[in-house]
């Protein structure tokens, strides 16, 4: 089935109609040929025909460079649906770990100013913020907490100390989305939910500790208060078990939606119902919850970050310049209007594994990012690098405003296992002066450099296709993980 | 245990597939839900057990589904909301399926409570993706994967 992958481009493929019978759109894949080759290993091309099969899907299945194999979606999968025409919202497109995403913080510190120091960062960092798979936060909800948690999101956690206004702005959404709909939580996603606000939890989620070592766009980067030789501060979580849970509470609902809806669906994963149906709306509603649930979760981890840098510098985190550059949802759907042959049209993007990259002069965007288009940030591996890019126009018409969101992994956790050894790993890390502690060698091992593709060809292929700039690769200094 | 149950991993990219092969459907649901808590407890489960102050509660779960998937789903992820809200790791399994209009399970299952710090792994669901149960010559076959 391969053959029938057409080249349109250097950074871009189309998947024909033809791939699969019952494709309502054909797919888009963007990668170069390593890319696209490696796609061709594991279940993903068919991923991306198999979500053109959602009923109301707008233009193209799309998949970004870091795509590989997931459950429903393929991991960096984009899809849009007209709400008007019936689209559908699929909690599988959103996944378990719902607006999961990342964040970045810059200082006024050099490497210099922190060489010396990474060690005593890293434990400090390690030893506030609650890491790992069973880890529960100091923070123990009560069900009325819980519910603030819930609608008003980061606004809550800003409320309460841990963070300031401006915080808000650099948000999606300024962390709290209008909506969220408490009522249709399960009391298991509660009690799921009450231990772990505050948690980093395990797997590919860290804190990393950066250091700006090129700069592409010099004025860009100046406006972003960035840089050469800066240290940044970049962490990855989601909404933890809260978020699963609803995950999981949903999908068995839009199984028996599908049914009554007459869908089709060529995996159940993909269970769906239509985004004006009860059905669904109950889902915007409880994907809402576990969405402010997230942005509550990072804005509390990043003020222990802050406390971390506070404690060993011996000042107040504001003195070191610890402001939030922006923080971006890649396991989300969201309403958004796009232009259609001609016409405006609100449409329900959904991003598995892909981050929204708005271009410039775009409303959703706080002022201060407006004529330069949103900060998309885009974590590599823990032995390599991250970026900073800016969303473009051009995404807007390509691809829905998406871009990629990491490296995206090309090993599976189970051959890392058998292939990779923690003291190797660590002496490599060591020898690239990154100083990283970890709750679990399983993590680390699962989660080494060499289970991910290179994170400079995915960023190159985002930028030749237009969907994203660059503005700055930071290389890491220091890292946890759970 | 009986003989011929079979467990082994399926290799996914992001994930974790399980393919399972048991001579009965209890067998099938025992061994899917004491290889994935292996994956999630690592290799500290032998110790785990062996820990002095071992705390064990009995819980019952019974629960009826249209078709064995589903139901197979729903007993996985029972057993990760209780590893991971409870910290309470299933030892010892007593099941009964049975098909009458819907399939049934009724399950008696010995936890032990463990310290959080021994939970290796995060598994966040089983997911529907590929799932399947089927039946064979020498009993039946599960494919599942969990997303992590």
């Amino acid at each position: 089935m391969e053959k029938d992958l057409q080249k349109i481009s250097d950074y871009k493929w189309l998947l024909p109609r033809s791939f699969k019978a019952g494709m309502r759109v054909e797919g888009i894949i963007y990668g170069d040929k390593e890319i696209i080759d490696k796609a061709k290993e594991d279940r993903a091309l068919e991923q991306v025909a198999n979500v053109a099969f959602l009923p109301g899907i707008v233009k193209y299945s799309l998949a970004m460079p870091d795509i590989h194999w997931g459950y429903g979606f393929c991991i960096g999968g984009v899809a849009a649906t007209d709400i008007e025409k019936g689209g559908v919202i699929s909690p599988g497109g959103v996944g378990f770990d719902i607006n999961c995403g990342v964040r970045l913080m810059r200082t006024n510190l050099t490497y210099k100013d922190i060489k010396t120091k990474i060690p005593s960062l890293v434990e400090a960092l390690y030893r506030n913020i609650p890491v790992g798979v069973g880890s529960s936060g100091k923070i123990k909800l009560n069900s009325q907490q819980e519910k603030e948690v819930m609608l008003r999101g980061a606004e809550w956690a800003v409320e309460l100390g841990w963070g300031v206004e401006s915080d808000l702005e650099c948000c999606e959404e300024r962390g709290s989305w209008k909506g969220a709909l408490p009522e249709e939580v399960s009391p298991r996603a509660y009690e799921r939910g009450r231990n772990q606000l505050g948690t980093l939890g395990s797997g590919n989620h860290f804190v990393e500790i950066q250091e700006v070592e090129e700069i592409y766009k010099p004025e860009e980067a100046e406006a972003l208060g960035i840089f050469p030789g800066q240290i940044t501060l970049m962490l990855h979580s989601g909404s933890r078990g809260f978020g699963y849970q609803i995950c999981d509470d949903f999908i068995k609902v839009m199984l028996e939606a599908a049914k009554k809806y007459h869908i089709y669906l060529p995996d159940r994963q993909l269970a769906c119902a239509p985004v004006e149906s009860k059905e669904a709306q109950r889902y915007i509603g409880a994907m809402k919850a576990a969405a402010n649930y997230a942005w509550c979760n990072r804005q509390i981890l990043m003020h222990l970050a802050r406390e971390s840098f506070s404690q060993v510098f011996g000042a107040a985190w504001s003195s070191l310049g610890m402001e939030l550059i922006y923080d971006v949802a890649h396991n989300i759907a969201k309403f958004e209007d796009y232009e259609i042959e001609g016409n405006k049209k609100k449409l329900c993007v959904h991003r598995k594994g892909a981050t929204r990259a708005l271009g410039p002069d775009n409303t959703l965007l706080p002022p201060r990012y407006r004529s330069l288009g949103q900060p998309v940030i885009i974590p590599g591996d823990m032995g390599t690098a991250s970026y900073l890019l800016l969303g473009t126009k051009k995404a807007e018409v390509e691809s829905f405003s998406s871009t990629c969101h990491g490296a995206g992994r090309v090993m599976s956790r189970h051959k890392a296992l058998k292939n990779i050894s923690y003291n190797v790993l660590m002496e490599e890390l060591r020898e690239k002066d990154i100083v990283a502690m970890a709750k679990g060698r399983k993590t680390m091992v699962e989660e080494a450099p060499a289970v991910y593709k290179n994170i400079d060809t995915v960023i190159e292929t985002v930028e030749k296709a237009g969907l994203s700039q660059k503005v700055c690769r930071m290389r890491p200094v220091g890292v946890i993980k759970g | 245990m009986r003989d011929g149950v079979n467990i082994e991993i399926i290799e996914h990219t992001a994930d974790l597939g399980l393919k399972i092969s048991a001579p009965t459907l209890s067998d099938l649901f025992v061994k899917a839900a004491s290889g994935i808590l292996e994956y999630a407890v690592g290799e500290k489960r032998e110790n785990l057990l062996r820990q002095p102050d071992l705390s064990i509660e009995e819980r019952v779960f019974v629960a009826e589904e249209d078709s064995w998937e589903e139901l197979f789903l729903r007993w996985l992820n029972e057993q990760l909301f209780n590893l991971y809200t409870y910290n309470i790791l299933a030892v010892d399994y007593s099941l009964l399926v049975k098909e009458s209009q819907k399939k049934r399970l009724s399950a008696k299952t010995r936890y032990i409570k463990i310290k959080p710090e021994y939970i290796a792994s995060e598994v966040k669901a089983a997911t529907r993706h590929n799932l399947k149960i089927e039946r064979t010559s020498l009993g039946f076959k599960a494919e599942v994967i969990f997303d992590l």
